[in-house]
Order: C-alpha cells, then structure tokens, then sequence
C-alpha cells in the first residue's frame, strides 16, 4: 500500500476517492521508565523511552489506519497526517488520518477528468 | 432465615456489581460502535476526504462552498479511568483510552456531516482533526478527557466520482 502525505502520488493516477481513514493508539511507558524520565530532567537532553513511546505508537497508528484503508479496498493513502494528544497524564496519544484511495498507473485507463472543486 | 435472606441481598449487590463494571467497562466501545453504525448511513452518498479536491469534482457548484465543523469532548466513567491508571503502571497500550478519543473522533465527525447535510451538501474535502486535552485545564486533577475538533470544506458536487 502506497502512503505518502502529498495529495497525489507522482507517477499515478487517483481513480476514487474512497473516503477518510484514520488510526490512533494511546501508549503509556511504565512506572519505572517514567521515574527514570522524571530524573533525566535535572539534566536534560533526550528522554530515550519516550522517543521509542512515540515511535512505537506512530507505528501502530499507522497500520490501524492501513487496516481500513484495506478494508475500503483502497491500495494507497494520500495526504496523510497525524496530530498528537495527551488524554491522560503520563500517556501518549497518536492520530493518524488520511484519505483512502484507488490509484492506478499513469496512461493504464482512459481519462476521468480531474478537477479541484473551486469556489 | 435473616442469614438466608442477606446472603440473597449480598448476592444481587454483588450481581449488580458486575453488571454495573461490565457495562462501565463497555461504554467507550459500545459509543464508538454506535456511533460509527449511524455514521455509516449518514456517509453513503457523500464523499470524505483530507486532500484540497477529487475526481469528479464539479467546477461550479450551485451552493458556494462553506466550512462545516463539528466538536466532542468525551469523558472517562469512574471505571475506565481507575483501571487507566492501574494499566499506566505496566505500561503499553491503554485501550480504553483509545476507544475514547476514536468516540469523540466519530462523534465530532458526524455533527460535522449531519451539518453539511442539513445544508445541502453531499462532499467535504480538506478535513483537519484537531485534539486537545481540555481535562487538565477544565476537570478535576486526574480527570480524563478527550476532545475532538474536526473542520473541513463542504461542497456540492455531481454524482460521486463520475460513475463509474
């Protein structure tokens, strides 16, 4: 599945817009790591098990949103974009969304026409 | 006889227990369901998307485009956010919480299609989902909340993708 955070995929053409497909996950590191953050701040720098929290959960987010993107029958997502949170103290929350679309190779079918709506 | 009869008056109480946690324990899950089973109907001749247009997207619609919007906020029943915290300890996933913000998430989604509905359109392109956590500044310390912010543009276009 193609995913990229642009409105079109160069080399590709978008056929249908299935529609908008979105992934989030809410991730806590546990009480030992989080002591350990709060020490790291007298000095500061990179808090190394926050950065993998953070990994670990765009990861997750990501595929959630691929799984229903799969289930519309798209084969790629265009415009993806994510936005963070924090729901609880102490946890991460990850949002990623895009739109779900069925693209297929530039000059493989005839022309639909595309248009941006404009006021 | 009374020993009987409080150890039937235990029982119920502790029957009810259940029941009540089950059906805490559910509510953010079941919401999302819900949610997304009437979202599914009110989506069916509409087109979603995050990018700025689409195929078959006319130049000249008759109603000029406006911006729909549509906002939830959503809060952890007693259960959820005690059981968050035992969870946060080890870490991981909170599930939970993650069927929370996705209810808010359909929530918000759907008053922003109802209203573009109700105003005569059938697509809303460029959509833009914004979160905050309004439970820090507004609830009591430890409060959970999420709310969900979802705009976009409203269009009118021709039948959906040109038919095909």
């Amino acid at each position: 599945m193609l995913v990229v955070n642009t409105e079109t995929v160069p080399g590709y053409r978008i056929s249908r817009v299935l529609g908008l497909v979105q992934g989030n996950t809410v991730r806590a590191k546990h009480l030992g790591k989080d002591i350990l953050a709060g020490l790291k701040n007298v000095v500061g720098g990179e808090i190394k098990s926050y950065t993998e929290l953070l990994t670990e959960a765009r990861r997750q987010a990501v595929e959630r949103m691929m799984a229903q993107a799969e289930q519309l029958g798209a084969n790629a997502i265009v415009n993806v974009r994510f936005s963070t949170s924090s729901v609880a103290a102490g946890a991460a929350e990850l949002y990623a969304y895009g739109t779900a679309v069925l693209v297929e190779p530039e000059g493989a079918a005839e022309e639909t026409g595309e248009a941006e709506p404009t006021a | 006889m009374g020993v009987s009869i409080v150890l039937l008056v235990l029982g119920l109480l502790a029957f009810a227990g259940i029941v009540l946690t089950i059906v805490y324990l559910t509510q953010p899950r079941r919401g999302v369901r819900r949610t997304v089973e009437r979202l599914a109907t009110l989506t069916q001749d509409m087109v979603l998307t995050n990018s700025k247009g689409f195929p078959g997207a006319v130049d000249r619609p008759s109603l000029p485009p406006a911006l729909v919007i549509g906002q939830a906020v959503v809060t952890a029943n007693p259960v959820v956010r005690r059981l968050t915290y035992l969870r946060r300890l080890f870490g991981g996933e909170l599930g939970f919480l993650r069927h929370l913000s996705q209810w808010a998430y359909y929530l918000a989604l759907e008053r922003m299609v109802e209203e573009a509905r109700r105003r005569g359109y059938n697509a809303i392109t460029n959509i833009r989902i914004e979160m905050s956590d309004l439970g820090q500044a507004f609830g009591r310390p430890g409060t959970i909340m999420s709310e969900v912010y979802v705009y976009g543009t409203a269009y009118q276009v021709v039948p959906q993708q040109g038919g095909n």
